[in-house]
């Protein structure tokens, strides 16, 4: 299971005084530990989404960059990872929305390398890869906060940090993934059809 | 006890309920069967859409990266920025409200799209918008000052769509015929002030965005207006914003903030002793063609306070693809439309009396000119009028 693979989301909090306390050297530090404590998650999500590890180092690349140019008055972030997750899931989103089309030509030259395989190996790759192109493919068609929610929620987020990241109360959480996984298998099922077990 | 809400159940599945509240759940699902046969609905949909989700778990072969490579990579390739002033803040100073007005979008629709990128440049881009003439709206920004989550939604909107395309640092310049070179075009002064000039050429800035109808539709409802609601047709479409190099030119002691286009002295006790003058070419704003203005400039200015009828009746008389909305804000105690340079402009009085007494703005020539100074109406106007 997904939740089991990745571990929990930071709980550390780094208040947005701490960003921007004066002096450039406090700030350069600052960034370095939020650089270093969650880089390799952000990219972790991306590359989920996004599938490709190179596009997903990309798009994390630009995560930080934000933040790094972080425009809007410091009270703004009171949360930086959660930021840095919301941001990563809303660019993951934006680029599985606007490149679908890319992708599958990504997806059909991956299946075109994997013919070299053993056949057994090549078939359970070549149904994997369907699968996710799928998922994908769903994923950019529904709303992006129910995306985003489905995306945070199977990385481990507990309920605070989904409300805390996507700025919803904490009593709706429940509710908004019940909806956000019946238009997911709405939108599956009118995509693909009831098969498997869905 | 009722029955358990669909949150309650879900809560419960994710182990998301601790003490009481899980104990009298777990009571109330012993002695119910309808909610027993409910939670094991909302478990099964949510283990077959998370069996569907961890297709997409990797193994990661490629995060091997170690985080203080990327790092120190990261670090050479943009620590230059580190001093230069947030891009926002910059485009949300005084000096560019106008800007996020142009044309027909209105405040929060502009903020919302104005900026970035994504999909390369060969984008629908048919139709360009340019800055003729000024009409301007009172705008209540109270009620938004105050919405907090209106503003996390904004900014992160802002953060994750905007696109820097271009962004030139501005610079100094000696003389009339240098910033005149520099900005590239002919920059008029004055006539009757005896403090020499001081020019200062802001940098071109060039922005693009790609439109999230659904986003825009949240901030839409967060403002209070669910009732406005966004065109389908928009979703996913490109505007790019292009604020070519203007030029500042400033006469007297002028506080630093004015220096950035803030038409107030802060906290100074002092008089205010400082004529401002901004002339800017026109931004310009490419839309797709097939963007209907007229329908998103209506739902702009009744989010600015208009009703539904005022919108219309404006929308009806306005040419938005030539029009600078020009948002008048509360601290803007009157204003008026003058003849001004041979062209319609506006004046304003500014309610703080420690600013500036007036601000005349009027396009001529494709150029927009703001001006503002310790004089009252009569002297703004006389001044603007002897502009060279």
């Amino acid at each position: 299971m997904l939740q089991n693979v990745i571990e929990k989301a930071p709980t550390q909090k780094l208040k947005a005084s701490q960003c921007n306390v004066a002096g450039k050297n406090s700030r350069h530090e600052h960034f370095e530990q939020v650089f270093l404590a969650n880089y390799a998650r952000v990219l972790s999500v991306l590359r989920r989404i996004v599938g490709d590890h190179a596009r997903a180092e990309d798009l994390a690349n630009e995560v930080f960059l934000k933040l790094y140019r972080q425009p809007m008055p410091s009270r703004a972030i009171d949360n930086v990872p959660g930021w840095l997750y919301r941001t990563a899931t809303n660019l993951g989103i934006d680029a599985l929305r606007s490149s679908a089309r890319r992708y599958r030509y990504e997806e059909a030259a991956a299946r075109a390398e994997i013919k070299a395989s053993t056949a057994e190996s090549a078939l359970e790759q070549s149904l994997k890869l369907e699968q996710q192109e799928r998922v994908r493919t769903v994923l950019a068609d529904l709303k992006p906060v129910q995306a985003q929610l489905l995306l945070l929620r199977a990385s481990g987020h507990s309920y605070k940090e989904l409300a805390e990241m996507l700025d919803l109360e904490i009593g709706t959480v429940g509710t908004r993934l019940v909806r956000a996984e019946a238009a997911f298998e709405e939108r599956y099922i009118e995509l693909y059809g009831r098969e498997e077990e869905l | 006890m009722n029955c358990l809400s669909e949150n309650m159940l879900r809560a419960y599945h994710d182990g998301e309920l601790i003490g009481a509240e899980r104990g009298e759940t777990e009571i109330h699902l012993s002695t119910c069967a309808r909610c027993r046969q409910q939670l094991g609905k909302v478990s099964e949909m949510a283990a077959r859409v998370q069996r569907r989700l961890s297709s997409l778990d990797t193994s990661d072969s490629g995060a091997s990266l170690d985080p203080q490579v990327v790092l120190t990579r990261f670090q050479a390739q943009h620590g230059d920025h580190e001093e230069r002033t947030p891009i926002l803040v910059r485009l949300l100073a005084p000096r560019w409200r106008p800007v996020w007005a142009v044309g027909a979008l209105g405040a929060i629709l502009l903020v919302s799209l104005a900026f970035p990128l994504g999909r390369g440049l060969a984008q629908r881009i048919l139709a360009t918008l340019r800055v003729e003439r000024v009409q301007p709206v009172r705008f209540d920004t109270s009620s938004l000052d105050e919405n907090r989550p209106l503003q996390r939604m904004l900014s992160q909107l802002i953060s994750d769509k905007v696109v820097v395309l271009t962004d030139e640092k501005s610079q100094k310049a000696a003389t009339l015929p240098e910033a005149s070179r520099l900005a590239g075009f002919q920059v008029r002064v004055p006539h009757g002030l005896t403090d020499a000039p001081q020019f200062t050429v802001e940098g071109q800035l060039a922005l693009r965005t790609t439109i999230d109808r659904a986003r825009l539709q949240e901030i839409l409802d967060q403002s209070g207006r669910p009732d406005l609601l966004l065109p389908a047709t928009i979703d996913g479409e490109t505007v790019s914003f292009d604020v070519p190099r203007g030029v500042q030119v400033q006469y007297g002691e002028c506080p630093k903030r004015v220096n950035q286009g803030e038409a107030q002295a802060g906290n100074s006790e002092q008089t205010f002793n400082c004529t401002f003058l901004l002339e800017v070419p026109s931004p310009i704003v490419d839309v797709p063609a097939d963007l209907n203005l007229e329908q998103l400039a209506e739902i702009g200015l009744q989010l600015a306070g208009m009703s539904a009828v005022q919108a219309r009746e404006l929308c009806q008389t306005v040419d938005w693809k030539s029009t600078l909305v020009l948002l008048i804000p509360p601290s803007v105690r009157s204003y008026e439309t003058v003849t001004v340079d041979g062209v319609q402009g506006t004046l304003m009085i500014p309610a703080n009396r420690r600013g500036p007494r007036s601000v005349v703005i009027w396009v001529k020539g494709g150029i927009i000119y703001w001006l503002a100074g310790p004089g009252g109406s009569s002297d703004a106007i006389a001044l603007a009028n002897s502009l060279d």
